[in-house]
């Protein structure tokens, strides 16, 4: 069975359309195996909670599927297109919000939404701009340079950035650092609305309890493999003596570290 | 010794074997060994050719000569260091340091010791070179290296204690010293000392020209302002100029006495530097950000003023077109400063062109050529709005739905229409002033965009290669030097070989079928314009891959 949305074609798991598809994915640094056969699919709607140890391998992950770094082993399927051989289409039906967004300093924040409309072939741009700086209380910023951003306000660019092209997948690492409660909170709906709005959201975070709030489906990697991909309720039924547990207990069942958790 | 200074002591022997244990890392790979084996030898030949000079024998100067020489030399050094000083104010620590080691259990005079002690470390290669350089031409070698040595060794201590007290003096009169014009103060004081260097040597004979450098030297060393700011000096020229050990020793004694009288006293200097010293490595932090980027470390961010400027869409409104657009708004709200040099450069090759040949025929057109020759040369070497401003962007830019090729061709698109468009002004007032309409300035002006695109886009593909980061001193020097020989190789024989492609059909029309001029131009031309294009299309398919290669953890750590 196939989703026919305009411009892709994409299989279905339950007749939801399978956004991201990666197959046996790996990738060494040198002597160091970061990624080892790493498989797993979204759908659309979902919000995949990527969680891992310091070196588990997620930002490797992500960035390659962003598209940062090039595929060396493995399949990765981006909207039904092959990132290493169709790879303008597929980063056509994503966006990537790394951990510390850096914008052109000499760009301001309305010329940011400008160019990633034409570099991502949006026209009506300007109408969902404004409405995206509102929703991320940018309006009054719309005028000031990449430059002159604080943290919190290059994060709210950034999500606005990958907002205004409606992504069919978005990859997020770490994307509530900097924010203030307010901007949190603002960036948290954003999120579950994005998702509810039909697209896949990969987070990776070291905020357990971020991603169980809002991630529904979890992937934990530890040393560069999965240790576990399900629910938050699969997870618990995984680690009977945890099935009451919050997500931190069962990670450090998962990643082998329960008897250091305090 | 306390815990603090022993920590200190540490602290920099592991950074010396750190910056060694860099370079081994960067030389493992084999295109890191070939950079750093070419930039060791670019630098040792660079050594040797100065310090054994062409002839290798010495050249002795007279004993007056060389105190003149000195004299000039440290005063030029010396002002050097005050310049420094105003621009390091407190006590400068790297970025990285300054908040572990403001917050350790140190005393402030053992951290001023141990900023000393890598303030003499990093002076101590010059002092032994333009020690061993006057060597060579004083009668005495050994007295005059050891002057040198003892003076350039003496300088960062003397460098350390003014920007202690110009820190303090900032601290307590701010408030009055922020209101005064410092630009025009410093004008009016150079205007000043050229006065009275003129005035007051209008005693010790000619100021406007000297038959030989004899002459010239007579006059400074008989000029007053030149003996007044030798006084300080004293000790040093003394050294240097000696000619027998009686002579020697005292003089060496003065200036050993004054090394250690300053390593005494500028720790015990009673300011607080804390507050301006953390400025300091803030604002030295964002300087070597910025050179670090392939930015000058002086320029500016966009300017506040140019934030309602708007820069047309070119090259349309899809992703090609997006990337055009982003570097042409950089280059349009940055580089002001390189407009204006640009132009300068432009306007004195094509005065010095006019001064050369006004009268001689084809002035026009070789004045253009100069232009455009001189012109592509400089400004491809002095702008860098490419990749090279954009090394910690790769990442970024790899996430962009852009064939790597495009991507490579729209970047370098703003800046070989801004290096042409420049050229093409100084060609068009060269053909006002000779009221020329040559046809062939057309050509040079037509030919001017296919050369700097071919230079920018072997420049960017031998960085995206070798994307070792820009920097005197840092980490990649050494590589980066490396990489300029290479580079400077690369570049020569393939523009040459493009050039000499592009002109094969003009000669076989013109040489060998002997058909008639309208026609061999005509059709050599054309056919010219096509195998420029071919070639540069394939510049922009290996910048390509180069840049679809490009490996962002190893290649931008």
């Amino acid at each position: 069975m196939t989703d026919r949305r305009p411009g892709f074609i994409l299989p279905l798991v339950d007749n939801v359309p399978v956004i991201l598809s990666v197959d046996a994915f790996g990738r060494s640094y040198e002597s160091h195996r970061a990624v080892d056969g790493l498989s797993f699919q979204l759908r659309a709607g979902e919000i995949l909670g990527l969680v891992g140890p310091n070196g588990a391998g997620k930002t490797t992950t992500l960035r390659t599927i962003a598209g940062v770094l090039p595929v060396k082993e493995g399949r990765i399927t981006v909207a039904g297109h092959d990132l290493a051989r169709q790879e303008e289409s597929a980063k056509r039906a994503m966006r990537w919000i790394p951990d510390d967004p850096q914008p052109f300093d000499a760009l301001t924040v309305l010329e940011h939404l400008e160019f990633t409309a034409a570099l991502y072939g949006q026209r009506d741009w300007r109408s969902r701009a404004d409405e995206l700086l509102a929703r991320f209380e940018l309006s009054e910023k719309r005028d000031a340079f990449g430059g002159e951003l604080s943290r919190g306000m290059r994060q709210k660019l950034a999500f606005c950035c990958a907002w205004i092209a409606r992504p069919a997948l978005v990859l997020m690492d770490e994307p509530l650092s900097g924010l203030d409660p307010r901007g949190i909170r603002s960036a948290k709906h954003e999120i579950e609305a994005l998702a509810r709005d039909g697209a896949a959201v990969i987070l990776s975070s070291h905020l357990l309890v971020l991603i169980e709030e809002l991630a529904t489906r979890l992937l934990i990697l530890d040393r560069g493999r999965k240790v576990f991909e399900g629910t938050l309720d699969e997870a618990r039924a995984r680690f009977p003596e945890h099935s009451r547990g919050s997500l931190e207990e069962i990670f450090f069942a998962a990643t082998g570290d329960g008897s250091k958790a305090p | 010794m306390s815990d603090g200074q022993a920590a200190l002591a540490l602290l920099a022997r592991r950074k010396i074997r750190g910056f060694w244990a860099r370079q081994l890392r960067k030389a493992r790979t084999p295109k890191g060994a070939l950079l750093t084996v070419l930039g060791v030898a670019m630098f040792a030949l660079w050594i040797l050719s100065i310090v054994f000079g062409a002839s290798g024998e010495r050249l002795v100067v007279q004993v007056d000569q060389l105190a003149v020489l000195a004299r000039l030399g440290l005063l030029t050094m010396t002002m050097l260091t005050i310049s420094s000083a105003f621009s390091l104010r407190g006590l400068y620590l790297p970025a990285s340091e300054i908040e572990a080691l403001f917050s350790a259990p140190i005393p402030r005079g053992a951290l001023v010791r141990y900023r000393l002690r890598s303030a003499l470390v990093r002076s101590l290669f010059g002092a032994l070179f333009f020690g061993w350089m006057f060597a060579r031409r004083a009668p005495e070698p050994w007295f005059a290296f050891a002057g040198i040595f003892s003076a350039l060794m003496t300088l960062p201590l003397f460098g350390q204690a003014l920007s202690l007290v110009l820190g303090d003096a900032e601290n307590r009169f701010a408030a009055r010293l922020s209101g005064l014009p410092w630009r025009t103060m410093s004008f009016v004081l150079i205007a000043v000392a050229v006065a009275l260097f003129v005035i007051s040597g209008e005693d010790a004979g000619s100021t406007t020209s000297f038959g030989s450098y004899e002459e010239l030297f007579s006059f400074l060393s008989e000029h007053p302002l030149v003996r007044a700011i030798g006084i300080p000096f004293t000790p040093w020229i003394g050294a240097i100029t000696a000619l027998d050990a009686r002579t020697f020793w005292p003089w060496f004694a003065a200036c050993g006495a004054i090394f250690a009288g300053l390593w005494w006293a500028v720790p015990r200097i009673p300011v607080d530097y804390r507050e301006l010293s953390l400025e300091t490595s803030a604002d030295v932090a964002r300087r070597l950000a910025r050179a670090r980027r392939g930015l000058a470390a002086n320029a500016g961010a966009a300017g506040a003023n140019t934030r309602s400027w708007r820069t047309p869409w070119l090259a349309g409104r899809g992703p090609f077109g997006a990337a055009a657009w982003r570097k042409a708004v950089t280059i349009v709200r940055k580089s002001r400063a390189s407009f204006l040099l640009g132009g300068v450069i432009v306007s004195l090759v094509a005065l010095f062109s006019i001064a050369a040949g006004e009268q001689e025929p084809d002035a026009a057109l070789r004045g253009a050529l100069m232009v455009a020759g001189f012109g592509t040369f400089y400004l491809c070497i002095g702008l860098r709005f490419d990749f090279r401003e954009d090394l910690d962007l790769i990442g970024l830019l790899r996430t962009w739905p852009i064939a790597p090729w495009k991507l490579f061709l729209a970047t370098l698109i703003p800046e070989t229409m801004l290096v042409s468009a420049m050229i093409a002004l100084g060609v068009g007032g060269l053909a006002l002033y000779h009221g020329s309409t040559d046809l062939r300035l057309l050509l040079v002006v037509g030919a001017v965009p296919f050369a700097v695109l071919a230079w920018t886009a072997i420049d960017n593909a031998t960085f995206l290669f070798a994307p070792v980061r820009m920097g005197a001193a840092h980490d990649g020097a050494l590589q980066n030097a490396g990489r300029a020989m290479v580079l400077m190789l690369v570049r020569t024989l393939i523009l040459l070989l493009c050039g000499a492609l592009a002109c094969v059909p003009y000669i076989v029309l013109d040489s060998v079928l002997e058909l008639p001029a309208l026609v061999s131009v005509g059709f050599g031309c054309l056919a010219g314009v096509a195998i420029l294009c071919a070639e540069i299309a394939v510049l922009v398919v290996v910048g390509g891959e180069v840049l679809r290669r490009f490996d962002v953890p190893r290649d931008q750590p």
